[in-house]
């Protein structure tokens, strides 16, 4: 037999074929950063939880409305948990202020450009950014970024503690956010 | 894993990536109640674009139609072409007369005393009678040999008579499955016309599809015991994509049948193999080479390439 690339687009079919398996090794992967987002946006472990929940089962429900072709799981799983946790807050009258960023955020993030020449620029201004990072933010950035892993991959890969990963990603993030547009790479 | 595309939007690529700065393990007790829910809305083994069901006296009459439409569709010379063995498509095509015939006969001889036991013997003479005959007599003959069938599935869909044994050329098994297998065989033929013809290969409906995927899971063991491969008690768990798929998990050396995924039986898995549907029946029809076919498997893989080769043993060709 021929080995095949085990990607996204892989775990997403397993996901339309009802192979459950597929869908924890997906919660398994990336329901560290959708809990972690919703929580950490909502500012509140109950409301964080319902909105990790909601984004998984839709994903079951609804597998074949991901597409490989327009980015990756994880962004496409952010988005959605970014979505709901606004509609969360939004459901939440005394936060309306915080409501108001976050759907701007949400927003901006969640749409695609459409206009390829545009994403083609700003794929070379991430580049760009990524490489003026020191080393060490450097290369956790690199792993996330380009190869797609996890914070938990990244220190595996670079044989760090997890923390570690975070805080260099962290330090990366306060940088690329003073580089680039602030408005869509800050989280809170 | 593969590296994501970030072709789309770079941006929110890169806000992700920075985001996992912000994963958390979740709380006890979550993961538990996520899958919970997941489940409960939507059950585990069933493609989520499942096909409503159809009778396989139904997914017959769709294999006919189908045939039929192509054969209309050839040339005098497309006819000549060479398309199976040393058959062109005349004479395929009266091969699957000769099969038309035995398998009106099987219906009602479920011992299979009345039919050779050779699929190939058996069709031979009137493959070989094409010869010299019109294009247009060997299809009023196929046409007429698969009209007798259909008449005498009449009133069949609902019946118990779906369960009752039924025989073909050496197989035993329920009218239901006899005709889902004959499915099975007009759509690998008609492939093997679309090759000789040079016209674009053509999954079946999805329906069809279905209940082909269904019968080559359920006939699993018996794939292994034909092909020779001792299997013990090994299992294994096949995922197919793409329309007609679905999720089995199927105890390999025990009694036919396998188990849809979400009733989880008891013991470890020994090989997962994720393939597309469509290939996997092309290899079931012994039309995909096992080495080549692009399947994802984790666990036992040897035990896959035996499952591969068993596989291919169920064609009748």
């Amino acid at each position: 037999m021929r080995a095949v690339d085990s990607g996204d687009s892989v775990l997403m079919a397993r996901m339309a074929a009802g192979d459950d398996e597929a869908l924890a090794e997906v919660w398994q992967r990336h329901g560290p950063l959708v809990y972690g987002l919703a929580r950490r946006l909502t500012g509140n472990a109950s409301t964080a939880e319902d909105v990790t929940q909601e984004v998984f089962v839709t994903l079951w429900q609804q597998p074949e409305r991901f597409d490989a072709n327009r980015g990756s799981l994880r962004a496409y799983l952010g988005v959605h948990a970014q979505r709901r946790a606004v509609d969360a807050l939004r459901r939440d009258g005394r936060r309306a202020e915080r409501e108001e960023r976050h759907h701007r955020m949400g927003s901006a993030v969640g749409s695609a450009s459409g206009d390829a020449a545009e994403a083609t620029a700003l794929s070379d201004v991430v580049r760009d950014a990524i490489a003026r990072l020191p080393g060490e933010q450097r290369q956790a950035v690199e792993l996330a970024y380009f190869n797609g892993l996890t914070h938990r991959e990244v220190a595996t890969t670079l044989g760090i503690p997890e923390g570690t990963a975070k805080s260099r990603l962290r330090l990366a993030q306060a940088k690329l956010q003073s580089w680039l547009d602030r408005n869509l790479l800050e989280l809170v | 894993m593969n590296a994501p595309r970030h072709d789309d939007n770079p941006l929110a690529e890169l806000h992700f990536a920075l985001a996992e700065a912000d994963a958390q393990h979740p709380p006890t007790g979550l993961r538990e109640t996520v899958l919970d829910a997941a489940l409960a809305a939507r059950t585990a083994g069933r493609p989520v674009d499942e096909p409503s069901p159809i009778s396989p006296v139904e997914g017959f009459r769709r294999a006919v139609a189908s045939f039929d439409r192509l054969l209309g569709t050839l040339d005098d010379e497309e006819w000549n072409r060479p398309a199976l063995r040393d058959l062109d498509v005349q004479r395929l095509v009266g091969h699957l007369t000769g099969v038309e015939r035995d398998f009106l006969t099987g219906m009602f001889d479920p011992d299979g005393v009345q039919i050779q036991s050779d699929h190939i013997a058996s069709t031979d003479p009137i493959a070989a009678a094409q010869i010299g005959r019109s294009p247009a007599e060997t299809y009023d003959q196929w046409r007429a040999a698969t009209d007798a069938t259909i008449d005498a599935l009449a009133g069949v869909d609902t019946s118990a008579r779906l369960d009752q044994p039924a025989s073909l050329h050496g197989l035993h098994m329920s009218l239901g499955h006899l005709l889902v297998a004959r499915t099975f065989e007009l759509w690998t033929h008609e492939e093997d016309v679309r090759r000789a013809t040079r016209r674009p290969l053509q999954a079946p409906d999805t329906a069809s599809l279905r209940l082909m995927t269904e019968l080559a899971i359920t006939l699993l063991p018996v794939a292994m015991s034909r092909a020779d491969r001792p299997v013990g008690d090994r299992s294994a768990r096949i995922v197919l994509t793409g329309p007609g798929g679905g999720t089995w998990q199927t105890a390999l050396g025990t009694a036919f049948g396998a188990e849809p995924a979400d009733s989880r039986p008891e013991g470890p898995v020994s090989v997962r193999i994720v393939v597309d549907a469509v290939e996997f029946c092309r290899l079931v029809a012994n039309r995909a080479d096992p080495e080549a076919l692009a399947a994802v498997v984790t666990g036992d893989t040897s035990l896959a390439s035996d499952l591969f080769a068993g596989l291919t043993t169920l064609a009748l060709d």
